[in-house]
């Protein structure tokens, strides 16, 4: 009988003695946890301190089970965090204390006392108070970024409409569209369809075909004719829409005239240079130009300009030219 | 009220299980509210080990114990969610703050 207990009270025995320096290192666990509490470890070490103080309760709660076993782990887990906590809080409460405790200053030159606090990623935010001191991140996140910005146009993911191409906020984070590929944003495009360059809003530059003299139009390229016909190819519409356009916004009285060269018979050029006098008097007409400001005369041959007796001459002879009669208002 | 009467009925009929479970889901959802708002730190590392704790209590059938851990574990998740809140009302004061170190 003495034998069968005997085993049963050494365990037991020993099953308390093992509780009970569980529960001194329990409370040497405590010890530390409350001097990294004094140190304001919940904001210097806040992991540290919450693993220490979970995995002391942890282990209480185990003794209080009798489980040995797990009480001794928790108090494993529990001691070196309480240690790091302290630890970690001696350094971010000695930067605390340099700036409380300054004493007088030495001399009656007042120098703001600068204390260098470690940032290690650069965001402004000192490491202690950096909740995320390797990745940079604005005070007001606590140096947290907010969240990630892929395409780095500083509209984040979050409210990106288009997370993988940079845009302007206004736009939700999308670049603004741009039909003609341009460059020039359609909103500020004033040709969204016809590439163009940005100093000219976006619209193609047109080199002008006509130059407006005082007393006349200068064409840079002159109308031309079916051979021996009044009829206007379609090369000179453009040349012709210009004019048109002048003579609305000059608001002038413009005389037609027609000329020809001296080959064939001098009536049926005159017939014919009148003939195209009038083909583009009708044009423009149709162009909005009113009828009344507008005159033709077909002169035939009568006034050229070069030598009809080459080719060259020939071609500068045969013509249309525009005289400013007068101004309108 | 409805739920307090649900719980006292589960205890009588010793629907440990039941009670335990619930509890730590309320604060599965409070730590999963507060993670998403960017807690504290500090309250959310407590509320993560102790509904841990909570559910390894509950696999070895100890739901009060279960049950109070995980009520443990919801008073900091929400302790963590308020403060995170806290936090993101009041970004002048932090700036503040910042621009005076």
């Amino acid at each position: 009988m003495t034998r069968s207990i005997a085993p049963v009270a050494c365990c037991l025995a020993a099953a308390c003695a093992s509780g009970s320096a569980l529960r001194q290192r329990a409370d040497s666990v405590a010890a530390e946890v409350k001097v990294a509490r004094d140190l304001n470890a919940e904001a210097c070490a806040p992991r540290e301190l919450a693993t220490a103080e979970a995995n002391l309760r942890f282990a209480r709660l185990a003794l209080d089970q009798g489980d040995s076993r797990r009480a001794d782990e928790h108090l494993g887990t529990a001691a070196p965090a309480a240690h790091d906590a302290v630890a970690r809080s001696r350094d971010c409460g000695k930067q605390a204390v340099a700036i409380k405790d300054k004493p007088e200053p030495p001399a009656p030159v007042a120098v703001s006392p600068t204390v260098t606090a470690k940032d290690g990623d650069g965001d402004g935010v000192p490491d202690v108070d950096d909740l995320c001191p390797d990745v940079p991140g604005p005070p007001e996140r606590r140096g947290c970024p907010l969240f990630t910005d892929r395409d780095g146009d500083g509209v984040s993911d979050d409210i990106d409409r288009c997370p993988e191409l940079p845009g302007p906020k206004e736009n939700f984070g999308c670049p603004w569209p741009d039909r003609d590929g341009d460059k020039v944003a359609d909103k500020d495009d004033r040709c969204p369809d016809e590439p163009g360059s940005p100093d000219n809003q976006g619209c193609p530059r047109r080199e002008r075909l006509i130059v407006v003299r005082r007393d006349r139009i200068e064409l840079k390229q002159q109308i031309h004719f079916q051979p021996n016909r009044a009829r206007i190819l379609r090369d000179s519409y453009d040349v012709l829409d210009e004019i048109a356009q002048a003579i609305r916004d000059a608001s002038v009285t413009v005389k037609i005239e027609g000329h020809t060269d001296n080959v064939g018979k001098r009536k049926e050029n005159v017939t014919l240079s009148q003939a195209r006098a009038d083909a583009v008097k009708e044009y423009l007409v149709r162009e909005g130009v009113e009828a009344k400001h507008l005159a033709s005369v077909g002169y035939g041959p009568k006034r050229p300009i070069a030598s009809n007796s080459t080719r060259a001459g020939r071609t500068l002879n045969r013509r249309v030219e525009f005289r400013i009669e007068e101004t309108t208002n | 009220m409805a739920r307090r009467g649900t719980i006292l009925l589960c205890l009588l009929l010793g629907c440990g299980p039941a009670t335990a479970t619930s509890v730590i889901d309320d604060a599965d959802g409070a730590l999963v509210r507060a993670r998403a708002a960017n807690a504290e730190r500090y309250e959310a590392t407590l509320a993560d080990l102790y509904l841990a704790k909570a559910r390894e209590e509950q696999g070895y059938a100890r739901y009060a114990d279960a049950q109070a851990l995980a009520a443990d574990a919801l008073r900091f998740a929400q302790a963590a969610g308020r403060k995170a809140s806290e936090r993101r009302t009041a970004p002048a004061a932090d700036d503040a703050a910042v621009s005076k170190r």
